[in-house]
Protein backbone atom coordinates (compact mmCIF):
# COMPACT_ATOMS: atom_id res chain seq x y z
CA UNK A 1 0.00 0.00 0.00
CA UNK A 2 1.34 3.43 -0.94
CA UNK A 3 1.86 5.86 1.88
CA UNK A 4 2.99 9.42 2.56
CA UNK A 5 4.67 8.77 5.90
CA UNK A 6 8.04 10.03 4.67
CA UNK A 7 6.43 13.22 3.36
CA UNK A 8 4.73 13.98 6.68
CA UNK A 9 7.76 12.94 8.72
CA UNK A 10 10.03 15.27 6.75
CA UNK A 11 7.44 18.04 6.97
CA UNK A 12 7.57 17.66 10.75
CA UNK A 13 11.37 17.83 10.60
CA UNK A 14 11.86 14.43 12.22
CA UNK A 15 14.37 11.74 11.42
CA UNK A 16 13.25 8.10 11.16
CA UNK A 17 14.79 7.57 14.59
CA UNK A 18 12.82 10.45 16.09
CA UNK A 19 9.53 9.21 14.64
CA UNK A 20 10.32 5.66 15.80
CA UNK A 21 11.02 6.93 19.32
CA UNK A 22 7.74 8.90 19.43
CA UNK A 23 5.77 5.85 18.25
CA UNK A 24 7.62 3.32 20.39
CA UNK A 25 8.78 1.18 17.46
CA UNK A 26 12.15 0.48 15.85
CA UNK A 27 13.70 2.58 13.08
CA UNK A 28 13.53 -0.52 10.89
CA UNK A 29 9.75 -0.44 11.18
CA UNK A 30 9.58 3.19 10.04
CA UNK A 31 12.00 2.43 7.21
CA UNK A 32 9.99 -0.63 6.13
CA UNK A 33 6.74 1.37 6.16
CA UNK A 34 8.23 4.25 4.19
CA UNK A 35 9.65 1.92 1.55
CA UNK A 36 6.31 0.09 1.18
CA UNK A 37 7.75 -3.16 2.53
CA UNK A 38 5.41 -3.30 5.47
CA UNK A 39 1.86 -2.10 6.12
CA UNK A 40 1.56 -1.11 9.77
CA UNK A 41 -1.14 -2.43 12.06
CA UNK A 42 -4.29 -0.34 12.46
CA UNK A 43 -3.27 0.93 15.94
CA UNK A 44 0.13 2.07 14.62
CA UNK A 45 -1.47 3.72 11.56
CA UNK A 46 -3.90 5.57 13.85
CA UNK A 47 -1.02 6.71 16.09
CA UNK A 48 0.94 7.94 13.09
CA UNK A 49 -2.05 9.91 11.81
CA UNK A 50 -2.62 11.40 15.25
CA UNK A 51 1.03 12.36 15.57
CA UNK A 52 1.04 14.15 12.21
CA UNK A 53 -2.40 15.65 12.79
CA UNK A 54 -3.89 14.15 9.62
CA UNK A 55 -6.50 11.52 8.77
CA UNK A 56 -5.37 7.96 8.05
CA UNK A 57 -6.39 8.16 4.34
CA UNK A 58 -4.01 11.12 3.98
CA UNK A 59 -1.18 8.90 5.17
CA UNK A 60 -2.06 5.58 3.53
CA UNK A 61 -3.43 5.52 0.01
CA UNK A 62 -5.63 2.64 -1.05
CA UNK A 63 -6.85 2.70 -4.67
CA UNK A 64 -9.59 0.18 -4.06
CA UNK A 65 -13.06 1.22 -5.18
CA UNK A 66 -16.28 -0.58 -4.24
CA UNK A 67 -18.06 -2.29 -7.07
CA UNK A 68 -21.02 -0.30 -8.29
CA UNK A 69 -24.34 -2.02 -7.70
CA UNK A 70 -26.53 -2.40 -10.75
CA UNK B 1 26.53 19.73 -2.52
CA UNK B 2 23.40 17.64 -1.88
CA UNK B 3 24.33 15.29 -4.75
CA UNK B 4 27.80 14.83 -3.26
CA UNK B 5 26.30 13.94 0.14
CA UNK B 6 23.94 11.43 -1.50
CA UNK B 7 26.83 9.91 -3.47
CA UNK B 8 28.90 9.64 -0.26
CA UNK B 9 25.94 8.02 1.50
CA UNK B 10 25.50 5.47 -1.29
CA UNK B 11 29.25 4.80 -1.32
CA UNK B 12 29.24 4.22 2.46
CA UNK B 13 26.30 1.82 2.15
CA UNK B 14 28.05 -0.29 -0.47
CA UNK B 15 31.36 -0.14 1.41
CA UNK B 16 29.54 -1.60 4.41
CA UNK B 17 28.05 -4.35 2.21
CA UNK B 18 31.53 -5.11 0.83
CA UNK B 19 33.05 -5.26 4.34
CA UNK B 20 30.27 -7.57 5.58
CA UNK B 21 30.56 -9.82 2.51
CA UNK B 22 34.35 -9.87 2.85
CA UNK B 23 34.22 -10.82 6.55
CA UNK B 24 31.58 -13.46 5.81
CA UNK B 25 33.53 -15.01 2.94
CA UNK B 26 36.84 -14.95 4.82
CA UNK B 27 35.52 -16.52 8.03
CA UNK B 28 33.17 -18.85 6.12
CA UNK B 29 36.03 -20.18 4.03
CA UNK B 30 38.40 -20.39 7.01
CA UNK B 31 35.75 -22.15 9.12
CA UNK B 32 34.79 -24.67 6.46
CA UNK B 33 38.44 -25.32 5.53
CA UNK B 34 39.42 -25.73 9.20
CA UNK B 35 36.55 -28.11 9.90
CA UNK B 36 37.29 -30.30 6.87
CA UNK B 37 41.02 -30.41 7.77
CA UNK B 38 40.24 -31.29 11.39
CA UNK B 39 37.78 -33.93 10.28
CA UNK B 40 40.31 -35.45 7.85
CA UNK B 41 43.00 -35.47 10.55
CA UNK B 42 40.79 -37.66 12.73
CA UNK B 43 40.98 -35.19 15.66
CA UNK B 44 37.15 -35.01 15.72
CA UNK B 45 36.65 -38.74 15.22
CA UNK B 46 35.60 -40.09 11.84
CA UNK B 47 32.75 -37.77 10.90
CA UNK B 48 30.51 -38.72 8.00
CA UNK B 49 28.99 -36.19 5.55
CA UNK B 50 25.84 -35.85 7.65
CA UNK B 51 27.85 -34.82 10.73
CA UNK B 52 30.13 -32.52 8.73
CA UNK B 53 27.15 -30.63 7.29
CA UNK B 54 25.55 -30.37 10.75
CA UNK B 55 28.80 -28.98 12.17
CA UNK B 56 29.10 -26.52 9.28
CA UNK B 57 25.55 -25.21 9.79
CA UNK B 58 26.32 -24.97 13.51
CA UNK B 59 29.41 -22.93 12.70
CA UNK B 60 27.38 -20.58 10.47
CA UNK B 61 25.16 -19.93 13.50
CA UNK B 62 28.18 -19.43 15.78
CA UNK B 63 29.85 -17.08 13.30
CA UNK B 64 26.67 -15.02 12.81
CA UNK B 65 26.25 -14.84 16.59
CA UNK B 66 29.85 -13.65 16.96
CA UNK B 67 29.38 -10.90 14.35
CA UNK B 68 26.11 -9.65 15.88
CA UNK B 69 27.52 -10.01 19.42
CA UNK B 70 30.61 -7.99 18.50
CA UNK B 71 28.39 -5.28 17.01
CA UNK B 72 26.23 -5.12 20.13
CA UNK B 73 29.29 -5.09 22.42
CA UNK B 74 30.85 -2.25 20.47
CA UNK B 75 28.14 -0.33 18.58
CA UNK B 76 30.54 2.23 17.09
CA UNK B 77 32.53 -0.55 15.38
CA UNK B 78 29.43 -2.69 14.76
CA UNK B 79 27.82 0.12 12.76
CA UNK B 80 30.61 -0.23 10.19
CA UNK B 81 29.70 -3.81 9.27
CA UNK B 82 26.13 -4.43 10.47
CA UNK B 83 23.16 -3.24 8.40
CA UNK B 84 22.11 -0.33 10.61
CA UNK B 85 21.86 3.41 10.06
CA UNK B 86 24.28 4.31 12.85
CA UNK B 87 25.67 3.13 16.18
CA UNK B 88 22.67 4.55 18.07
CA UNK B 89 20.40 2.12 16.26
CA UNK B 90 22.52 -0.72 17.63
CA UNK B 91 22.23 0.76 21.13
CA UNK B 92 18.43 1.02 20.73
CA UNK B 93 18.27 -2.62 19.62
CA UNK B 94 20.83 -3.89 22.14
CA UNK B 95 18.42 -6.06 24.15
CA UNK B 96 16.88 -7.75 21.12
CA UNK B 97 20.14 -8.22 19.21
CA UNK B 98 22.02 -9.37 22.33
CA UNK B 99 19.40 -12.04 23.03
CA UNK B 100 19.42 -13.01 19.37
CA UNK B 101 23.23 -13.39 19.35
CA UNK B 102 23.23 -15.60 22.46
CA UNK B 103 20.34 -17.62 21.08
CA UNK B 104 22.15 -18.23 17.78
CA UNK B 105 25.34 -19.12 19.63
CA UNK B 106 23.48 -21.68 21.74
CA UNK B 107 21.78 -23.18 18.64
CA UNK B 108 25.10 -23.42 16.81
CA UNK B 109 26.90 -24.98 19.78
CA UNK B 110 24.11 -27.53 20.24
CA UNK B 111 24.34 -28.57 16.59
CA UNK B 112 28.14 -28.83 16.69
CA UNK B 113 28.00 -30.86 19.93
CA UNK B 114 25.48 -33.28 18.43
CA UNK B 115 27.58 -33.58 15.28
CA UNK B 116 30.63 -34.44 17.36
CA UNK B 117 28.88 -37.01 19.56
CA UNK B 118 30.09 -40.59 19.82
CA UNK B 119 30.15 -43.32 18.54
CA UNK B 120 31.99 -41.79 15.57
CA UNK B 121 32.64 -38.39 17.20
CA UNK B 122 34.52 -37.45 20.36
CA UNK B 123 31.79 -36.22 22.75
CA UNK B 124 30.13 -38.86 25.01
CA UNK B 125 26.41 -39.12 24.05
CA UNK B 126 25.14 -38.41 27.59
CA UNK B 127 27.24 -35.23 27.81
CA UNK B 128 26.15 -34.17 24.31
CA UNK B 129 22.50 -34.72 25.23
CA UNK B 130 22.71 -32.87 28.55
CA UNK B 131 24.52 -29.91 27.00
CA UNK B 132 22.29 -29.77 23.92
CA UNK B 133 19.13 -29.83 26.08
CA UNK B 134 20.56 -27.07 28.32
CA UNK B 135 21.48 -24.97 25.27
CA UNK B 136 18.05 -25.44 23.68
CA UNK B 137 16.44 -24.45 27.00
CA UNK B 138 18.48 -21.23 26.81
CA UNK B 139 17.19 -20.71 23.24
CA UNK B 140 13.60 -21.19 24.44
CA UNK B 141 13.92 -18.74 27.35
CA UNK B 142 15.65 -16.18 25.14
CA UNK B 143 12.95 -16.64 22.50
CA UNK B 144 10.34 -15.54 25.06
CA UNK B 145 12.55 -12.61 26.15
CA UNK B 146 13.07 -11.58 22.52
CA UNK B 147 9.36 -11.67 21.79
CA UNK B 148 8.75 -9.16 24.59
CA UNK B 149 11.41 -6.82 23.14
CA UNK B 150 10.05 -7.03 19.58
CA UNK B 151 7.97 -4.35 17.95
CA UNK B 152 5.22 -5.24 15.47
CA UNK B 153 7.49 -5.49 12.41
CA UNK B 154 9.86 -7.91 14.13
CA UNK B 155 6.93 -9.97 15.40
CA UNK B 156 5.63 -10.17 11.84
CA UNK B 157 9.06 -11.15 10.50
CA UNK B 158 9.36 -13.78 13.21
CA UNK B 159 5.93 -15.25 12.38
CA UNK B 160 6.51 -15.21 8.62
CA UNK B 161 10.00 -16.68 9.04
CA UNK B 162 8.69 -19.48 11.24
CA UNK B 163 5.88 -20.23 8.80
CA UNK B 164 8.20 -20.25 5.78
CA UNK B 165 10.70 -22.45 7.67
CA UNK B 166 7.92 -24.97 8.28
CA UNK B 167 6.97 -25.12 4.60
CA UNK B 168 10.62 -25.35 3.48
CA UNK B 169 11.26 -28.17 5.96
CA UNK B 170 8.09 -29.95 4.86
CA UNK B 171 9.14 -29.59 1.22
CA UNK B 172 12.83 -30.54 1.55
CA UNK B 173 12.55 -33.01 4.46
CA UNK B 174 9.23 -34.37 3.26
CA UNK B 175 10.54 -34.76 -0.29
CA UNK B 176 13.63 -36.54 0.98
CA UNK B 177 11.55 -38.83 3.22
CA UNK B 178 9.26 -39.61 0.28
CA UNK B 179 12.21 -40.51 -1.97
CA UNK B 180 13.70 -42.64 0.83
CA UNK B 181 10.37 -44.38 1.44
CA UNK B 182 10.16 -45.33 -2.24
CA UNK B 183 13.76 -46.51 -2.34
CA UNK B 184 15.13 -43.72 -4.54
CA UNK B 185 17.43 -42.31 -1.83
CA UNK B 186 18.91 -43.16 1.55
CA UNK B 187 16.74 -42.18 4.52
CA UNK B 188 17.63 -38.94 6.32
CA UNK B 189 19.49 -39.60 9.57
CA UNK B 190 18.04 -38.12 12.80
CA UNK B 191 20.86 -35.54 12.76
CA UNK B 192 19.89 -34.58 9.18
CA UNK B 193 16.47 -33.55 10.49
CA UNK B 194 18.06 -31.31 13.13
CA UNK B 195 20.33 -29.82 10.46
CA UNK B 196 17.32 -29.25 8.20
CA UNK B 197 15.41 -27.48 10.99
CA UNK B 198 18.32 -25.18 11.81
CA UNK B 199 19.51 -24.61 8.24
CA UNK B 200 16.12 -23.96 6.70
CA UNK B 201 15.15 -21.67 9.58
CA UNK B 202 18.18 -19.57 8.68
CA UNK B 203 17.23 -19.59 4.98
CA UNK B 204 13.64 -18.64 5.85
CA UNK B 205 14.85 -15.81 8.10
CA UNK B 206 16.98 -14.38 5.28
CA UNK B 207 14.14 -14.61 2.75
CA UNK B 208 11.66 -12.97 5.14
CA UNK B 209 14.09 -10.21 6.11
CA UNK B 210 14.81 -9.53 2.42
CA UNK B 211 11.08 -9.39 1.63
CA UNK B 212 10.53 -6.82 4.38
CA UNK B 213 13.47 -4.69 3.19
CA UNK B 214 15.66 -5.43 6.22
CA UNK B 215 18.60 -6.52 4.06
CA UNK B 216 18.58 -3.40 1.87
CA UNK B 217 21.86 -1.54 2.48
CA UNK B 218 21.39 1.31 4.97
Amino acid sequence: MQNRVKHWREAAGWSQGELARRLGVSRQTINAVETDKYDPSLPLALRMARLFGVAVPELFIDHWEPEEEE
Amino acid sequence: MMQTTMRDGARNKWRKVAISAGIGMLFGFAGAFGLVRLSESGALGSLDVSREIAALIGMVYIFTAAVVGAGVASPSIGASFLNVEDSDELREQRRLLGASAVSMLATGLALVLLALAQPVGIVPPAAALALAVALLAVVTVLGITQRRAMDELMRRVSLEGGSLAFYLTAMVGGGWAMLAHLGFAGAPAPLDWLTLFAGLLLVAAFITCAKRGLLAPR
